[in-house]
């Protein structure tokens, strides 16, 4: 028999003889995971290989039964026994071999279909080296825990993930996507342990929600003169988008001290306009007024979409002191948006 | 397979093998109280073994390492609890402070398990709360659109059916929302770009609105 196939089942004879000391003997899970065993055994005492092995169906049913065994109630009074064949594993005073810890790697990694296997063969030919090294399974877990091989597999495909979100952000010109990974992947290749990679997680999934929510309203409010200004272009001229229009004009001047101008020298609408908005204005239309950037668009709307119809209200001007935003509970000046999603002032979480 | 392991050697492997848990652990306490109490107690257990099966032994009597798989997910959600206290998502740190509770409590491995799985099929809190704060965005910008719409006009009925059918998705997910409990609460505040004098004006047009 192969040896890699003995010592999975010599994990699994181990995880089964164990578990006749802490539940019933008479369980019927026992019962059926022992059939199981023999099965597997005999069969590979036959000449079955790994791979075949480790598709039988008795292998995920045994597989299984060893995961509920675990959560069955123990057997009052019942200290572990172990029978004759199985003295070396069931007893404290043996220790078990590196492959009884080890089987569960072997059968995680014989499941993993051919492309998988491949992207983590670097880490499971490091455990089953270190398997290979160890002398029992003592030995092969404190060998497992120095070398850090555990983290690594938790923690590469993280950093993959924020390396493919940030080059994706880049193309949609998400700002706070941007920073959100950025930040993911100089965390997570600091992190230690897995407790640490699980915090930083959650503690970077949830300020960054709250984020992108939050630049999302900005722009909606940020761009409203110049979405009023689009509507006149695209619907015409209508009575309701010529008041809307107005209404927005004097509005935005007394709510947030915001002209025209304004909008315009605004970094982080300027990111938006230029990167997400103007892309988008379709071809048809930039032919049939001639215009060839984004600053044509935003010129072509202001003279014929926007000031013809504003051109008859009161003068409205800008007012810095009005121009603020409040971003993580401080108020700063709406010029600075682009600037604060870039390196964004969190506040702190203060663990107990 | 390399031989050449004794009691002694598997001992002093066992002993290292918490020590670098512990060295790991260390480096941020804060986020590992749990496990690293848990790391000492076995350590200490070593201190007390003669042997690797004196230990296996100790092991078993003291819970075949239930402490440790508490600790693991005590520290987990102690360490969520403080996030959400720092966004003040009040709801979602209760049930993670819940989940707390629970592990302290269960007495096997298998309790341990069934307590937390069966607590998920419960718990409804963080979802609302998610809810809510989902509802808060779009509510949010239909009023800024109100402020705007001319009377009487298609843009302000599409604002208002908008503004109706989220205010009423916030009040179904948090039945004590108001004004005060959105600018006041960070939760809601967080997501918001308004200061207080943008909040004061937006209130009128929200009390207009809602009363009638």
């Amino acid at each position: 028999m192969d040896s890699t196939l003995r010592q999975i089942l010599d994990g699994f004879l181990y995880s089964v003889e164990n578990f006749s000391g802490t539940v019933d003997r008479s369980n019927p899970k026992l019962a059926r995971a022992r059939e199981l065993l023999q099965t597997l055994t005999s069969k590979a005492e036959d000449g079955a290989d790994i791979a075949s092995i480790s598709i039988d169906p008795s292998f995920s049913e045994l597989g299984g039964l060893i995961g509920e065994l675990a959560s069955e109630p123990p057997a009052a009074g019942e200290e572990p026994v172990p029978s004759a064949s199985t003295a070396s594993y069931g007893s404290p005073d043996e220790v078990p071999s590196a492959g009884v810890p080890a089987a569960g790697y072997h059968m995680a990694y014989q499941s993993m279909d051919p492309a998988v296997r491949e992207k983590n063969s670097k880490y499971y030919e490091r455990i089953f080296r270190i398997e290979e090294e160890a002398p029992n399974a003592i030995h092969f877990n404190t060998m497992l825990e120095e070398d850090g091989v555990l983290l690594e597999m938790s923690r590469e495909p993280l950093l993959e993930a924020a390396e493919d979100t940030l080059r994706q952000a880049r193309d949609a010109h998400s700002p706070t996507v941007e920073y959100q990974q950025g930040l993911a992947l100089k965390t997570y290749a600091g992190v230690e342990t897995i407790p640490e990679l699980e915090y930083e997680g959650a503690r970077m999934a949830e300020f960054s929600n709250v984020e992108h929510v939050w630049d999302a309203m900005y722009i909606h409010v940020i761009g409203l003169l110049p979405a009023c200004a689009q509507a006149i272009e695209s619907f015409g001229p209508g009575e309701e988008n010529v008041a809307k229009l107005r209404r927005s004009h004097r509005f935005m001047a007394d709510f947030m001290g915001v002209t025209w101008n304004t909008v315009f020298r605004d970094p982080r609408y300027l990111l938006f306009w230029n990167e997400v908005f103007w892309p988008r204005v379709p071809m048809n239309k930039r032919l049939l007024y001639g215009v060839t950037s984004a600053e044509g668009w935003r010129d072509l709307l202001r003279e014929k979409f926007y000031d013809p119809f504003v051109k008859d209200e009161p003068p409205v001007s800008e007012d810095t002191g009005k121009s603020l935003v409040r971003f993580w509970r401080k108020e700063y000046p709406s010029v600075e948006v682009l600037g604060l999603l870039g390196r964004s002032p969190r506040p702190p979480v203060e663990l107990d | 397979m390399r031989d050449g392991s004794g009691p002694a050697d598997d001992l002093r492997m066992q002993r290292r093998y918490f020590q670098a848990r512990l060295e790991r652990f260390g480096r941020r306490p804060e986020l590992h109280r749990a496990l690293i109490a848990d790391c000492h107690s076995y350590l200490e257990m070593l201190e007390e073994a003669g042997s690797p099966g004196d230990f296996m032994r100790m092991v078993r009597q003291s819970g075949n390492m239930l402490s440790m798989a508490k600790a693991e997910v005590s520290d987990r959600y102690r360490n969520r609890a403080a996030v959400y206290r720092a966004l003040g998502q009040e709801r979602k740190q209760a049930e993670d402070m819940r989940r707390l509770e629970l592990i302290g409590s269960a007495g096997t491995h298998a309790e341990l398990y069934a307590v937390l799985e069966e607590f998920e099929g419960e718990a409804s809190a963080g979802f609302e709360e998610d809810r809510a704060m989902n509802a808060l965005g779009p509510m949010m910008e239909a009023l800024f659109s109100l402020c705007t719409d001319p009377p009487g006009s298609g843009s302000e009925e599409l604002s208002l059916s908008t503004f109706r059918e989220y205010w009423r998705q916030m009040r179904e997910a948090d039945p004590g929302v108001t004004w005060e409990r959105i600018s006041g609460c960070d939760a809601y505040r967080d997501r918001l770009i308004f200061d207080d004098r943008q909040m004061g004006i937006l209130e009128k047009r929200f009390r207009e609105v809602v009363n009638g």
